[in-house]
């Protein structure tokens, strides 16, 4: 599997970390998450979403797919599966884009658009960590043992 | 209304007219022509108002024109690609007027299908201009009417939605206070030119935008590879630590040291209380967060609080390095709380820092004179270093009371009323008041003023680090930097990107061009992208010169301090210039652009831009400029690497 390696037949997992009070909102990740995925400049096309509380207390806070598979368990078509390296693929094919697991996403990054006739769903590309340039995202690896 | 038209080359594809008398608002393709030959952005807006704004026509009138347009990078996948141009007259210069922001209105007007839009008209009541996507409509703004634009903004966002991208006039520009700034973002501003208050006289309260839609460019391929590269390289850039830190508050302390930071309305170029407003007074006292305009890894919007005893706690944006300088030293404020509090202050009431610091120090070396007095204050004094003064003043300058009337209308109206020498130390050219370099002892600087298309802006040209590196007494050469700094920098205000990150990280013109023809598809290269800046900056001259009816040698001195008074204190103690050595720099400066010494453009340099509508125009005034004996340079500006600090 691309990005991960297997060791004692346990995936390690990659995974986003936020450093909070980082994020100063310029959303490039979401810039290139939507054109790595979909070949577009859109940043409503993209998997993570940034938060933005102002006037006060004034901070941004970056929200994305913390891997919990709470939409594996509530997609009612079955759509969405769990890969090896821990990220969870939508199916286009199966999802109806009913939306269900839309609420369920406790980070809220569970995303519909106009053009599109399924779910938006964090697939642990790390384009995103790849080009944050402030620290407020970046990419850990969890060790092998700690995944499950 | 009709469907949204299609993007392709970085154009969102859709204009919109609205006639803001009638309410009515028509979607017309955007002229791919008109964004192609004059870049969009600051040059197509110059085109416009050109062709559409009669010459007689009253900045405050029903025949002036509004213009957003958001060029064809912003809203890209490009580095800080994240600008918006505003134009029309100028109600502060009574030429050709226009000012940028940063924050995510461009982009967010591109995706929601548009890349300008242009208002005409006066509304009959306060409105704004509401967009979601395919939705453009104008709504009753009585409810915002008369608000702080810090205030209005989050109001909006909670009646709107978080996901809106809100600009608001404050009650400056509502009032027809001739520097009023239009904000975003709580503290993105297009601040200069006095855009609010053409807002304001056209009752056009806020322009409230969502978009959803994506941007189709040239080759995404290709832009995506190049920029990736552009931003892994500069990551570990020595400017963009400080830079990260500080954003261009950077420079007060570096500016002091060079001494030349305006300091008590540029009576002197030194501050000795520097470091109670430095950017480590910033960094330490009033941070909070980082905050970037779109698409922008530099992040230098620094998000702060201002304590000031006696006051609300206040937050906003800023104070960068304009207004900390212009509302610090130029003030003699000694605490960066107090800088912050009225940025705050001038950015909720809805005027530019930077002229607002200019017309506050100006009233304040008033004072200092004895040409007002208590008397003329409602009682109140207008000194140097107090916050409580000038809050006051502004209080009187935006409901234009007493005194606050003559201010309203910028430092050179003030003065002229006020008389008595005050023209003097009015730090104005054209009507615009200056940034915050003192020029007397930087000989480039003080030309850039003189020179600048829109009054005394340095973002035409900023030439600080060449006077500095190349030796401040030095006079000869300057012209030919200044005219290639006038022809680079305002290309980013056509394209809508930010120009910082050219300067600040060591970013050639070759490799922005670069990612400008993956987004467009124009395949120009650096030699016609000056050629078209230069035609630009060639109309809107034109363009001033056929409205104000005179000589351009005629506009572009300096207030006599420039000459008069030698620098007083601090490391360039005794400097200063003379007035052949400015008379020296225009002549140098008009040859270098192939105009003639009367500072009009020439036929022979108007044909070679293909302006010769323009040259027919000045003509019929008696402003075309004499031919030249030795007809008109080939390369007109000369290359200049800005140095690194």
């Amino acid at each position: 599997m691309p990005g991960s390696h297997a060791f004692g037949g346990i995936m390690e997992r990659k995974r986003i970390k936020i450093t909070q009070g980082k994020c100063s909102g310029c959303r490039l990740c979401l810039q290139i998450c939507a054109i790595a995925h979909y070949h577009e400049t859109n940043p409503k096309k993209a998997a993570l979403k940034i938060e933005a509380h102002f006037p006060q207390p004034g901070v941004y806070k970056p929200k994305v797919c913390v891997q919990c598979g709470t939409c594996m368990e509530v997609c009612p078509e079955g759509a969405i599966s769990r890969r090896d390296d821990g990220a969870y693929i939508v199916d286009f094919e199966k999802c109806t884009n009913c939306g269900t697991c839309i609420p369920a996403c406790k980070p809220g990054v569970i995303f519909q658009h106009r053009d599109l006739a399924h779910v938006i769903i964090c697939d642990g590309c790390f384009k995103c960590t790849d080009l944050c340039n402030t620290g407020a995202i970046s990419m850990f690896i969890q060790p092998a043992k700690e995944s499950s | 209304m009709a469907k949204r038209s299609k993007s392709s080359g970085g154009l969102a594809g859709t204009t919109l007219r609205i006639d803001l008398t009638t309410g009515r608002i028509r979607r017309q393709p955007t002229d791919k022509k008109l964004m192609r030959e004059w870049f969009g952005g600051r040059g197509a807006i110059a085109k416009i108002l050109y062709d559409e704004v009669p010459r007689d026509a009253d900045p405050f009138g029903p025949e002036n024109l509004f213009i957003m347009n958001a060029g064809v990078m912003s809203g890209c996948f490009i580095p800080a690609g994240a600008k918006i141009e505003f134009g029309s007259i100028s109600p502060l210069t009574n030429g050709h007027g226009d000012s940028n922001m940063g924050g995510h209105l461009g982009p967010a007007l591109k995706f929601a299908g548009y890349d300008m839009v242009i208002f005409s008209g006066i509304s009959p009541k306060p409105v704004y201009l509401f967009i979601d996507d395919d939705t453009v409509e104008l709504r009753d703004a009585s409810k915002y009417w008369g608000m702080g634009s810090l205030e209005c903004e989050p109001l909006m966002k909670k009646d709107l939605g978080e996901d809106f991208e809100i600009a608001t006039i404050g009650p400056a520009g509502e009032n027809g206070v001739r520097f009023s700034c239009i904000t975003h973002d709580y503290g993105r501003q297009a601040g200069r030119t006095g855009q609010g208050a053409v807002m304001g006289s056209k009752k056009l309260k806020a322009i409230a935008v969502r978009g959803t839609g994506g941007i189709t460019v040239h080759d995404l391929d290709n832009l995506t590879e190049h920029v990736t590269t552009i931003i892994h390289r500069t990551k570990t850039h020595p400017n963009m630590a400080p830079w990260q830190k500080y954003g261009t508050a950077f420079f007060i302390d570096w500016s002091n040291k060079n001494a030349v930071i305006p300091t008590r309305n540029f009576q002197t170029t030194y501050f000795e209380q520097i470091d109670g407003i430095s950017g480590d007074a910033l960094v330490e006292k009033c941070f909070i967060s980082n905050k970037a305009c779109s698409g922008c890894w530099m992040n230098c919007g620094k998000y702060v609080k201002a304590e000031v005893p006696g006051k609300s706690k206040v937050f906003l944006e800023g104070p960068e390095y304009e207004t900390g300088s212009l509302c610090g030293s130029n003030l003699g404020m000694t605490d960066i709380n107090h800088v912050a509090y009225l940025n705050w202050l001038m950015d909720n009431v809805g005027m530019d820092t930077m002229s607002g610091g200019g017309v506050v120090a100006f009233g304040m070396e008033c004072f200092q004179r004895g040409l007002i007095t208590t008397d003329d204050l409602e009682g109140h004094t207008l000194n140097w270093g107090s916050v409580e003064d000038a809050e006051h003043l502004i209080d009187m300058i935006v409901h234009r009371r007493g005194i606050g009337e003559y201010f309203a209308g910028g430092t050179k109206r003030a003065a002229e009323k006020i008389g008595r020498g005050s023209e003097k130390f009015a730090m104005q050219v054209k009507g615009m008041e200056m940034s915050g370099y003192d020029g007397r002892y930087a000989p480039g600087m003080m030309l850039s003023y003189m020179t600048a298309d829109i009054g005394a802006h340095h973002n035409r040209s900023w030439t600080i680090t060449v006077d500095i590196a190349e030796g401040r007494d030095k006079i000869e050469g300057r012209a030919k930097v200044v005219v290639y700094l006038q022809h680079i920098r305002p290309l980013f205000d056509c394209w809508c990107i930010c120009r910082l990150f050219w300067g600040e990280l060591d970013i050639e013109p070759e490799e922005i061009v670069e990612t400008l023809n993956d987004i467009t598809g124009w395949n120009i290269d650096t030699a016609e992208a000056f050629k078209t800046s230069e035609k630009i900056w060639n109309l809107v001259r034109c363009h001033y010169l056929e409205r104000n009816g005179a000589d351009g040698r005629t506009f572009d001195y300096p207030p006599a301090r420039a000459w008069e008074d030698k620098i007083p204190t601090g490391p360039s103690a005794g400097k200063g210039l003379t007035k052949e050595q400015i008379e020296a720099m225009l002549d140098d400066y008009y040859a270098c652009r192939g105009w003639d010494n009367n500072g009009n453009p020439t036929r022979e340099v108007l044909h070679d831009l293909k302006l010769d509508f323009a040259a027919d125009n000045i003509e019929k005034l008696g402003l075309l400029g004499k031919p030249l004996p030795n007809g008109i340079p080939a390369v007109r500006g000369e290359r200049y690497k800005p140095k690194a600090f």
